[in-house]
């Protein structure tokens, strides 16, 4: 059979359209099916919109920040790269008030704010940038309760949610991670990373799913029973007018970061 | 036209072969920044992005004066433009396959690309970058190639480009239009 440059073309073009097309069809298709489909754990703790309020006043010591962010780096085996800044990796940590708050400041802004360490993670927003730049869909929000989740075994390491975030909540792992772990205190119940992939907060998916709640939110609380004072971090669902973080967004004044951008924060800073 | 890459002088061959030592420096340091991860670029958290993505948006420009080139051609009937329409749509080419390159080794996991295909995500720019980048390329060849014979014919009525007739097209390139 002997075919001119036109049929080919005409052949090959229809083809590989229907090729792609009806893979992409069918794929999309496959993709409504979500991995939660082994019996859920009946202790797990369930929400429609997980949001975490961050209590300033109960941050008093530089201590009382730490718990909370070696607790979510070692639940995470978040490395701790301190040879070279630029490669760091975080999940959580601590900026100043004009950092965190950008267009908020003034001259005239009382010492102590200016100069209080405010503790930042993943806002989980409600509209996530991150997810809409996504090539692959390896960063999504999670339908039923609006955690920003990631997949790392997904990512192709294009770092397009980094530049979408405007929160600077994600890693990228520059270096191989491993090297950086601190072997003893490894956390097997959780994965490590490879180098290549971008990683970030999300709001203890793996703990909540057993029922326990965030690294972090524990920790505070393990804190404050110490102390003698309340947790500094409280964890709830906004949709729940009865929620712990509804009950303390009625009575005091909160903030939310960057809110102008329309992305829906869904942690809430209370001063 | 690939076919006038092998004939050259010494000068030529010597240029060329520098060039292929250039590609080659490049492709080692490609094999140690696959094994090291992108850390040796430079790049950080705050710096996310680098030259190689700066180098992507540049060629991108450069692919696309390929076709501001062929324009007068075909728009305006400028057709003292036509051998120059050759040489445009093939910029073009080379710049597609660089901007392609560039993603391609500004990505964290390479060998996860095709991701993109696998999972189409229409809401990511990203996605349509895929798509431009290999239709402009496809478009470019078939048209490069289209142009190439027919400029050929409308010089040379009696060549037809093929590799059946790299003797004819020989001496086509030692031509005096040339």
């Amino acid at each position: 059979m002997s075919m001119d440059r036109r049929d080919f073309l005409k052949i090959a073009g229809i083809s590989s359209l229907v090729g792609v097309g009806g893979f992409s069809a069918v794929n999309s298709i496959g993709n409504r099916l979500e991995a939660s489909q082994i019996k859920k754990n009946p202790e797990a703790l369930t929400a429609t919109h997980w949001a975490m309020v961050v209590d300033m006043k109960q941050f008093r010591t530089k201590e009382d920040y730490q718990v909370c962010i070696d607790a979510c780096h070692r639940e995470h085996n978040v490395p701790q790269i301190e040879d070279n800044p630029k490669h760091e990796i975080k999940w959580m940590w601590t900026d100043t008030y004009e950092h965190v708050f950008p267009g908020n400041e003034s001259e005239y802004l009382a010492e102590k704010i200016k100069e209080m360490p405010f503790l930042v993670l993943c806002n989980h927003c409600e509209n996530p940038p991150c997810v809409r730049v996504c090539p692959t869909q390896a960063t999504f929000k999670r339908e039923s309760d609006g955690i920003v989740m990631m997949d790392m075994h997904r990512c192709i390491g294009c770092r397009f949610c980094m530049a979408g975030c405007p929160y600077g909540a994600r890693s990228f792992n520059y270096v191989n991670p491993r090297p950086y772990l601190d072997e003893e205190n490894e956390n097997p119940e959780f994965p490590t990373r490879m180098k290549g992939v971008v990683e970030k907060c999300t709001f203890c998916y793996e703990r909540l799913a057993k029922g326990l709640e965030p690294a972090c939110v524990e920790a505070a609380k393990e804190n404050a029973q110490k102390n003698g004072t309340t947790p500094g971090l409280i964890f709830g669902c906004l949709d729940d007018p009865n929620s712990e973080v509804r009950k303390i967004l009625s009575e005091r004044f909160s903030i939310r970061r960057k809110p102008e951008l329309g992305t829906g924060p869904s942690v809430y800073y209370v001063l | 036209m690939l076919e006038k890459a092998i004939y050259g002088g010494r000068r030529y061959w010597v240029w060329i072969f520098f060039l292929l030592g250039v590609i080659g420096v490049g492709f080692l340091a490609y094999l140690y920044q696959f094994k090291q991860g992108l850390g040796v670029t430079g790049m950080s958290r705050d710096v996310s992005w680098g030259l190689y993505i700066g180098q992507f948006t540049f060629l991108v420009g450069v692919a696309a004066s390929g076709v501001m080139v062929v324009l007068p051609y075909y728009l305006h009937d400028y057709k003292k433009f036509g051998r120059l329409t050759i040489l445009g749509e093939f910029l073009a080419i080379a710049a597609v396959i660089m901007c392609m390159l560039f993603i391609f080794v500004d990505l964290g996991q390479p060998l996860r690309v095709l991701n993109v295909i696998l999972h189409p995500t229409p809401n990511s720019v990203m996605f349509y970058d895929m798509i431009v980048l290999s239709g402009y390329l496809f478009l470019n060849i078939l048209i490069g190639k289209d142009v190439c014979v027919f400029v050929c014919q409308f010089f040379y009525p009696p060549v037809r480009l093929s590799l059946s007739h790299l003797v004819e097209v020989k001496e086509m390139v030692s031509s005096p239009w040339r």
